[in-house]
């Protein structure tokens, strides 16, 4: 029988210490009834977007209350299709949007958190509060040897087996040269993306957000940075130093805001 | 005290790269070539204090001169802490087409391309100067470079030098003429190089895009020019 084990950090980037800013990323492990779940969100940093942590705050809860009925609702067998997936998306950004809607009626922007926008970024962010809340969202799920990813902006959602590391979801040429797709976005539901896998029992799964992915020179390096993970994920001090680690990560690398989950198979 | 993470390798900054593009054409002869050398000469030391602030990122420059060919100055963008600018002198065509043709090969993180990282993270700055007209058909090695995702995201400033310059062309290039800047004399032509390196650097490395738009409709980035930058002394060219 295959044994998973799972965790989720985040931790807050150098630049953001340097500049007395928030961490701006969330994330979390769920170990269900007969599932696991990882998610990770990041908050944009632009200056639109003075809320974003409280938007991956939400992007978490949204799936914390959630997750368990989606699981449920797809039966003994984890009857996933496409179709489940895409309402469950849909419901995803609903749910997200009301709760920034109720964080907006009941704090307003005040003059403090709008005095450094530009003209143009203050009429787009009184025009549609939602972008100051901006975040990505990505979610791994793995239930009955399958593997379900959902992702909506950048980070990276990575398979890892005995043979190989690889990124299942095709490359997006939105979220390249330092552009990203949304929860806040009014394209959301049709910019999400999503993947189910087939016969993973012995799969181990890591969601990313991009602050790590551009602290490597290139992808190779950044894949063997998770092998050395998933070779370490039992020792007792692996979480304490891989948090000590990502904070080096940033200061050498990013200087970005670092969240790492992991659903992790012995095979 | 030891962690299990030590061994980790390929640990690097985010890098941006700043691009300029400068016509050394026969007309650039004299005094222009002369500021341009100056200018560039002086860039480094610029572009050096303002990274001193920014540990966020690294630096890198590139240039290409052109006038019947076109030719970099280096084999690879070389870090603001190393770079030393070589005078260069003017010589005859101004054949832009096959400058922005060689510019299309290295914008590319295939081999010989001067793109690196693991992500296509900041995207570039490029500052292309020129006083004259193109002696050869630009527009098809325009059209081309404007589908490359660095050029098309990246930050695009021009300085049109002199009267003659081709400020439609400039336009094109950069994709709006509010980030072309037309100069006169020397001292300007001076002060505006030394301003859009450091402002479009500035812009780079603080990785400036942000949410996509729906299609292609993602804003341009435009430079704003303070209103005393220019003397607009119009004795010199």
């Amino acid at each position: 029988m295959t044994k998973n084990c799972g965790f989720a950090t985040s931790i807050i980037g150098a630049s953001h210490i340097r500049k007395q800013i928030p961490c701006q990323d969330n994330s979390c492990y769920i170990k269900g009834k007969g599932y696991e779940t990882v998610v990770v969100s990041d908050g944009h940093g632009g200056a639109k977007h003075f809320r974003s942590q409280f938007g991956s705050e939400f992007a978490v809860q949204v799936v914390k209350e959630t997750i368990g009925s989606f699981v449920a609702a797809l039966g003994d067998n984890a009857n996933v299709t496409d179709e489940k997936i895409n309402e469950y998306e849909k419901s995803i950004i609903f749910l997200w949007r009301s709760k920034v809607e109720k964080d907006f009626e009941k704090k307003p922007f005040t003059d403090l958190e709008l005095k450094d926008l530009s003209p143009n970024e203050n009429k787009e962010v009184n025009e549609d509060f939602h972008l100051a809340y901006g975040a990505t969202f990505l979610c791994g799920l793995k239930v009955k040897g399958k593997i379900i990813f959902m992702q909506l902006g950048d980070g990276n959602c990575v398979i890892m087996d005995n043979h190989k590391t690889y990124e299942p979801l095709e490359d997006d040429d939105r979220l390249k040269y330092g552009f990203t797709t949304s929860l806040c976005s009014q394209t959301a539901i049709s910019d999400f993306r999503h993947i189910i896998l087939h016969d993973c029992e012995k799969c181990s799964l890591f969601l990313t957000s991009d602050g790590i992915i551009n602290s490597f020179e290139n992808v190779d390096a950044f894949y063997k940075f998770l092998r050395i993970v998933c070779d370490n994920i039992k020792s007792k001090e692996f979480l304490s130093d891989l948090n000590v680690f990502l904070q080096e990560l940033s200061t050498r690398g990013s200087s970005d805001d670092m969240s790492l989950t992991a659903i992790y198979s012995e095979g | 005290m030891s962690n299990i993470f030590d061994k980790v390798e390929g640990i690097a900054k985010r890098t941006a790269t700043v691009f300029f593009i400068i016509d050394q054409s026969g007309s650039m002869a004299g005094v222009k070539i002369g500021a341009v050398n100056h200018a560039m000469g002086e860039v480094a030391n610029e572009l050096k204090k303002l990274m001193e602030d920014n540990a966020d990122a690294n630096l890198e420059l590139a240039v290409l001169t052109f006038s019947q060919d076109a030719k970099w100055m280096s084999s690879a963008p070389v870090s603001v802490d190393n770079f030393h600018w070589e005078n260069i002198d003017a010589l005859n065509m101004t054949n832009l087409g096959v400058a922005i043709d060689e510019l299309c090969k290295k914008l590319s993180k295939d081999k010989g391309g001067f793109m690196k990282g693991a992500k296509e993270s900041y995207a570039p700055a490029f500052i292309l100067m020129s006083d004259g007209m193109p002696t050869d058909n630009y527009q098809v090695a325009l059209k081309k470079i404007q589908s490359n995702g660095w050029f098309k995201y990246g930050i695009k400033t021009a300085v049109a030098i002199g009267d003659d310059a081709d400020k439609n062309m400039l336009a094109e290039f950069t994709g709006t003429i509010e980030n072309v800047i037309e100069v006169h004399n020397s001292k300007d032509l001076i002060k505006v190089i030394k301003f859009l390196s450091v402002t479009s650097s500035c812009i780079a490395t603080k990785g400036a895009s942000g949410v996509s738009k729906a299609g292609d409709d993602n804003d341009l980035i435009v430079i704003t020019q303070p209103d005393d930058l220019l003397d607009d002394d119009y004795s010199e060219f």
